[in-house]
């Protein structure tokens, strides 16, 4: 159950933290791999780092999710190397200025939607328009808890966020019918390099965190690479144009107290 | 190596896991599948007969028990979980997939009926997520998995005490997720659409209503047991560690599309 063998998946922002997880899980399943960022050199890190133990190929690709030629060619470059993409896993996100909204501009906000909310568009339009004709495809777009409740101060990134998800949704219903699934992952604090630099701004961001997770850690990029990995297989076949929310139970949770002080049980 | 994430991600070698509603269709495939991921199975029904029908079919999958209850009988759910306890000397996972389902409008909606389908699908619920909980906090491990329904968020007519335990299921799985969570016990939820079941056979013999179905649903067919296989998998194993709290909805899109019509 579960093998990806014989699939090929493409995943954006492939040199992240989140992206290489996701490789991880899908090459240890079968899968063959091509992780897509804008930088060889953190591509080629992210591949060492992935090893050659996995039975699946990787392989990189320099491309821009944000420009439209840059995406439209990636798909005879991938057939040049005998690539098929079945799965698509979009984890491209940048690291945008957080700002009161009345201090935003039009640059900021699109600093952040040209890659969180525009990068999904094009990869989805490119890859699963491919995905469609063959009557096979799973798409996992990867947003944020942010999509669900959020923090102050990022607007653009929530906005980004809930807009995949509205894009996920609509694919769904189109694409459904033709084999192609499309849901989204949405992770709550995941120990990233990203969270880590948050944490680091104030000594209390990490406790406040952890009073308001019920699992009392934050997430690992392993448990977003396991979500990633059921959902690209084929027994997630019947979920379409859902959310999977991999929190640790914080966007359930209303209990104002301390979870590790919690006794009554 | 693919073959070892499998089994170190989604193995449930050396579990042992409890599944109420044993005998129904739903039931009996989630119990298939535990059974090939390595799990030592109990399934849980309250007739015999369909009981013993439903294991003989999964002979040589592994160790799979009867054991013959009513879920809404608190006392029968206790001893249940005592004896699996005693049996096994743990508890790790606990399907419910009981439930029963009366058809009528609300207007005429007996109150009897009212009643058993709420001591089944919700109370029945509660009973055993209450004392299977008790068992696994002793060894600060759990994952509990509920059926619940589309039906816990959108309106469908005719079944409202089925659509109010569903409703009442998801939002207690939320509660006793929170109170479980420090205490390394997980508790989601499956929320399945329209699913060719016994159950659903009244309403998908007829064809208009057939039609109608399978136009709301984008993938273009209902659910199928098995397709509850991989989710129940996830669920269950150690892959949704930080996964609490939620309903995942099997229902090949029908959701995401608000029941309309496809274009």
């Amino acid at each position: 159950m579960f093998s990806l063998k014989g699939r090929g998946a493409v995943i954006t922002g492939g040199s992240g933290s989140l992206g290489i997880a996701c490789a991880k899980a899908l090459v240890e399943m079968g899968a063959d791999v091509v992780l897509i960022g804008r930088s060889h050199e953190k591509l080629q890190l992210a591949k060492q780092q992935l090893g050659t133990k996995g039975t699946g190929r990787i392989e990189c690709l320099v491309c821009d999710v944000t420009k439209e030629e840059s995406v439209n060619a990636a798909p005879s470059q991938l057939a040049n190397v005998g690539f098929k993409s079945d799965i698509l896993v979009t984890a491209a996100a940048v690291s945008a200025a957080s700002k009161p909204f009345q201090d935003l501009n039009l640059t900021d906000w699109r600093a952040t939607t040209s890659t969180d909310l525009d990068g999904v568009f094009l990869a989805c339009k490119v890859f699963g328009t491919a995905m469609a004709k063959t009557g096979f495809g799973r798409i996992i777009n990867l947003t944020s808890f942010h999509s669900v409740a959020t923090y102050p101060y990022r607007v653009p990134y929530n906005a980004a966020k809930a807009g995949v998800e509205g894009l996920s949704r609509a694919l769904a219903v189109e694409w459904g019918h033709l084999g192609v699934t499309v849901n989204t992952v949405a992770p709550g604090p995941i120990l990233t390099p990203r969270t880590q630099w948050f944490i680091d701004q104030d000594e209390n961001n990490l406790p406040g965190m952890l009073s308001r997770t019920p699992n009392k850690r934050l997430g690992s990029s392993a448990d977003i690479g396991a979500t990633v990995a059921f959902l690209a297989s084929g027994e997630s076949g019947h979920i379409n144009g859902q959310r999977l929310v991999v929190d640790g139970g914080w966007t359930t949770n209303a209990w104002w107290g301390d979870h590790q002080r919690l006794q009554c049980i | 190596m693919h073959l070892t994430m499998a089994q170190d991600l989604f193995s449930l070698n050396g579990k042992v896991a409890v599944i109420t509603g044993g005998s129904g269709a739903l039931g009996l495939s989630i119990a298939k599948t535990f059974l090939q991921a390595g799990a030592k199975v109990v399934l849980v029904a309250r007739d015999p007969e369909s009981l013993d029908r439903a294991v003989d079919s999964l002979a040589g999958l592994g160790d799979c028990r009867r054991l013959s209850g009513d879920v809404s009988d608190s006392r029968q759910v206790e001893d249940i979980f005592n004896w699996v306890e005693n049996e096994f000397g743990k508890l790790d996972i606990l399907v419910t997939a009981a439930g029963v389902q009366f058809r009528r409008p609300a207007i005429d909606f007996p109150e009897d009926k009212w009643d058993e389908v709420i001591s089944t699908n919700l109370t029945g619920t509660f009973f055993c997520a209450k004392f299977a909980a008790q068992k696994m906090l002793k060894n600060n491990y759990g994952k509990i998995i509920m059926l619940s329904s589309l039906t816990a968020e959108i309106g469908i007519p005719n079944i409202s005490a089925y659509a109010a335990s569903r409703g009442g299921i998801s939002q207690f799985a939320k509660t006793i997720a929170i109170e479980l969570a420090p205490k390394g016990i997980t508790v989601n939820c499956i929320g399945p659409g329209r699913f060719r079941t016994p159950m659903t056979a009244d309403v998908l013999a007829e064809d208009h209503h057939y039609a109608r179905l399978i136009e709301v649903i984008p993938i273009g067919r209902l659910g199928e047991p098995d397709d509850l296989s991989g989710v129940s998998l996830l669920l269950a194993s150690d892959a949704s560690s930080y996964i609490t709290g939620q309903t995942f909805y099997v229902d090949g899109g029908w959701l995401a599309g608000g029941g309309n019509v496809k274009g």
